[in-house]
């Protein structure tokens, strides 16, 4: 006997449509796109096999491009951090300058920033400045601001108005509302999710190899190219140990900074 | 000491034009090229990316892969979110059945999956089991476990302890106290965090494909080995057409979710 | 529980047959600090022990200890003659069934229903699979609502939990205890968060079900005159030791103001 909980309306409809549209895509992919043949002939098992032996003998050749790594995520989000500054500015509807226009002109950089990969962002850098460390890290820094001027416009809307009206009625203007009002309120905030999204900059900074970019990322894709699983494996194994380092300084940051 | 507190901000900013001096000297970057960058951008979007070919990107093959792309999204967000329950319940540290076996193993697989990146799962994935879309949503369910994983579990361990000693003293197996006093209490967390996860997923799923791993991001890596800018700029606006969409409806279905909980 | 085990027959030959709940020696530490310098104390059929003592005697730990909520670090257990404390999980867990035990903060599931709330006592007894689809027995449900209805809540019975008053949501974690059917009722500071009216309602609502049912219950409480009141023996507690046990009747309060004293400065 089941008893008395809520269930919205249409709740069984919508569940029926997800999982007739979930078998329709398992049925795609699964049964119409796999050739299962080839899967059972034992090469997926064989380079497997390849990849569950990191070659170790590669780690110490490995510890420069790590640190390049890091270099390149930590200069990405302090610049991302300038980037984000002034669109934050605008995206925030308590303090943006020029009323709606510049609030949704804000926002709408925001949104551009998020909703194109990184690889894509990557791409374009390489039109313009040639291959490199510097396409990667604007790729990044470009790729990062949506993300960070979001969460520092949300922090900005939710600081005390009390000390901008102060700075108001004494007739500052919106520049030193900005500077003595709002940034004293809201640094740890801003230090927090720049410190955070270091973190994922780190895990994507691997993937800029594919544009010339150093660090690990070009490692891993020299080994790929060569078909070098066990290379491979090894890469992956510094990047998880960097990321788990980076974890943990990154929390201590944060709770540090909070 | 008021001095010091004086120099503390002076110290930072040293400190920070130091290493960022650093860094560009030890990545060997070549600031000069930053120099008219935003001119060079606009003279290649405008000479060389524009005007976007559209009839590239509502060609038939095109349109079948951007089915593909929301087909591996939703195969894959399910799926990963259905593996992602158990991980979260495992690896919280406040409802594990198994704090010295079970919880290091579960954290280790969400930490492990998320440290690599969901583009480097689909050349490895794409290299084990051939191109196409299984490639492509095996990558995604590894992103998926990941990302969500990792909020679910953070959501799991902020719960209220009460409802959980309650049903633990009681003499409810853990599992179901996990069922029954978590839940309950982040069920509502959960849906905003699924919801989220579908936008993240799709997001990636229109580029895994760069890799032969299904989608739209193939014709994507194809028009730029061609260097046919124009199907380039048709593409990457396509993307992000989809992307807001996603997002835009992901927005509207959180608003709906507080609706209906309210 | 295995019936042929040797310490059950020593208990049954005991003098003190009717005892329920035997504690001997408890000690519990927090890391370092220890706070339980070992415990002694009986619970027997149609006792209802009060424990008091200023906060951070260790009342909460000690009646924690008896169900493992907090792990003891040595001393004895005996409840119905079967030590608890070396019991593995799924035994702890068959254990924990028969003994009830009411919050402070009653630890409601507050976005399910009274109802759901209060079957979720038979848990332990519920198979995996018919628990995690919520298809409860019928004659499961029916005792919840006759509890329910027991505890004054009929109306309520399918409200939300966190659509209720304070003193009704104890009135939920009562019947939700007693759904357990337990040979043993632990209670911890059932009336610190509630009015001093209601407080006196749900007392005295415990001390009915308990006698209905010859329930022994050993309850935690800050507040002497409720202790007074209500118990049939009394345990004054500090710094982790027992200092006086007694009838109400036979207590001065001297040595009672004498265990707050420390709190009072």
């Amino acid at each position: 006997m089941s008893v008395g909980q809520r269930t919205p309306r249409y709740a069984s409809v919508w569940l029926l449509a997800g999982l007739m549209a979930f078998a329709f895509c398992a049925h795609d992919i699964l049964v119409r796109d796999t050739d299962w043949a080839r899967m059972m002939s034992g090469h997926p098992w064989e380079t497997l096999a390849r990849f569950a032996r990191p070659d170790f003998t590669l780690i110490a050749d490995l510890l420069e491009p790590a640190l390049e790594t890091v270099l390149m995520a930590t200069l990405a989000s302090f610049a991302g951090l300038v980037l984000a500054l002034p669109v934050a500015w605008l995206g925030a509807a308590n303090i943006t300058p020029f009323g709606q226009l510049s609030f949704v002109l804000g926002r709408s950089l925001m949104t551009v920033s998020r909703s194109v990969h990184e690889m894509v962002w990557a791409l374009l850098f390489v039109s313009a400045v040639g291959l490199g460390a510097l396409p990667g890290i604007l790729a990044l820094a470009v790729r990062s601001v949506g993300f960070l001027a979001r969460t520092m416009a949300e922090a900005i809307e939710d600081v005390a108005p009390g000390p901008i009206e102060a700075i108001r009625a004494a007739g500052g203007s919106p520049f030193k509302v900005l500077l003595f009002g709002i940034v004293p309120q809201v640094l740890p905030a801003f230090i927090g999710c720049v410190i955070f999204e270091w973190d994922i900059n780190i895990r994507r900074s691997t993937i800029l190899g594919l544009v010339g970019a150093g660090g690990l990322g070009l490692a891993l894709f020299r080994q790929m190219a060569r078909a070098d699983y066990a290379g491979v494996a090894a890469v992956i194994l510094v990047v998880l140990a960097l990321i788990l380092v980076g974890e943990l300084i990154s929390d201590r940051a944060r709770r540090a900074v909070i | 000491m008021p001095d010091r507190a004086r120099l503390g901000p002076w110290l930072a900013l040293l400190g920070t034009l130091t290493f960022v001096s650093y860094a560009i000297e030890r990545l060997n970057i070549d600031l000069e090229r930053l120099g008219g960058m935003l001119g060079r951008i606009g003279s290649v979007l405008t000479q060389r990316y524009l005007p976007p070919n559209y009839e590239h990107i509502i060609q038939s093959d095109y349109l079948q892969s951007v089915l593909e792309t929301l087909e591996m999204t939703w195969f894959a967000t399910v799926t990963g979110l259905l593996l992602a329950v158990p991980l979260a319940w495992l690896s919280a540290r406040n409802l594990t059945p198994s704090p010295l076996l079970l919880r290091p193993a579960a954290r280790l697989i969400i930490i492990g999956v998320r440290a690599v990146h969901e583009m480097i799962w689909a050349i490895i994935l794409v290299s084990l089991v051939g191109f196409g879309m299984l490639a492509g949503s095996l990558a995604l369910i590894a992103f998926c476990l990941g990302f969500a994983g990792k909020m679910f579990s953070e959501s799991l361990e902020s719960i209220d302890p009460g409802p959980v000693e309650a049903l633990r003293a009681s003499g409810a197996s853990s599992l179901q106290v996990f069922w029954f006093g978590a839940l309950p209490q982040v069920r509502q967390t959960w849906a905003g965090i699924s919801v989220y996860t579908i936008d993240a997923v799709f997001r990636a799923a229109t580029v895994v494909g760069f890799f032969g791993a299904g989608g739209m991001g193939w014709f994507l890596r194809q028009s730029t080995q061609l260097v046919a800018s124009h199907d380039v700029a048709a593409i990457v606006l396509s993307i992000m057409l989809v992307v807001i969409v996603s997002e835009l409806f992901s927005t509207w279905l959180r608003h709906q979710l507080d609706e209906s909980s309210a | 529980m295995n019936r042929d085990n040797p310490e059950r027959l020593e208990a049954v030959m005991t003098p003190a047959r009717s005892t329920v709940l035997e504690i001997r020696g408890l000690e519990a530490r927090y890391g370092e600090r220890q706070v339980l310098r070992g415990i002694d104390l009986n619970v027997a059929r149609d006792d209802f022990v009060a424990i008091i003592g200023p906060s951070g005697s260790g009342k909460s730990t000690l009646i924690r200890c008896i169900n493992r909520l907090v792990e003891p670090s040595g001393g004895k257990i005996l409840f119905d003659g079967v030590d608890l404390l070396p019991l593995a999980p799924p035994a702890l867990r068959r254990a924990r069934r028969d003994i009830g035990m009411i919050f402070q903060e009653f630890n409601l599931v507050e976005r399910m229903t009274v109802l759901d709330n209060v079957v979720m006592g038979r848990l332990g007894d519920t198979g995996t699979l018919r628990s995690l689809t919520r298809l409860w027995r019928n004659d499961v449900v029916e005792e919840a609502l006759a509890l329910i209805e027991r505890v004054g809540l009929a109306e309520h019975a399918r409200q939300r939990a966190d659509r209720l008053s304070g003193g009704q949501r104890q009135r939920v974690g009562i019947a939700r205890a007693l759904m357990q059917r337990p040979k043993l009722l632990l209670v911890d500071e059932p009336t610190s968060s509630l009015d001093p009216r209601i407080a006196r309602d749900v007392m005295t609502l415990i001390r009915e079900v308990a006698c209905e049912r010859h329930i022994p219950v050993l309850c935690n409480i800050h507040d002497i005159d409720l202790a007074l009141a209500f118990c049939t023996r009394m345990v004054g507690l500090q710094h982790g030791r027992a200092r006086f046990e007694g009838q109400p009747g036979s207590i001065d309060r001297a040595s009672v103001q004498h265990i707050y004293e420390a709190e009072v400065l």
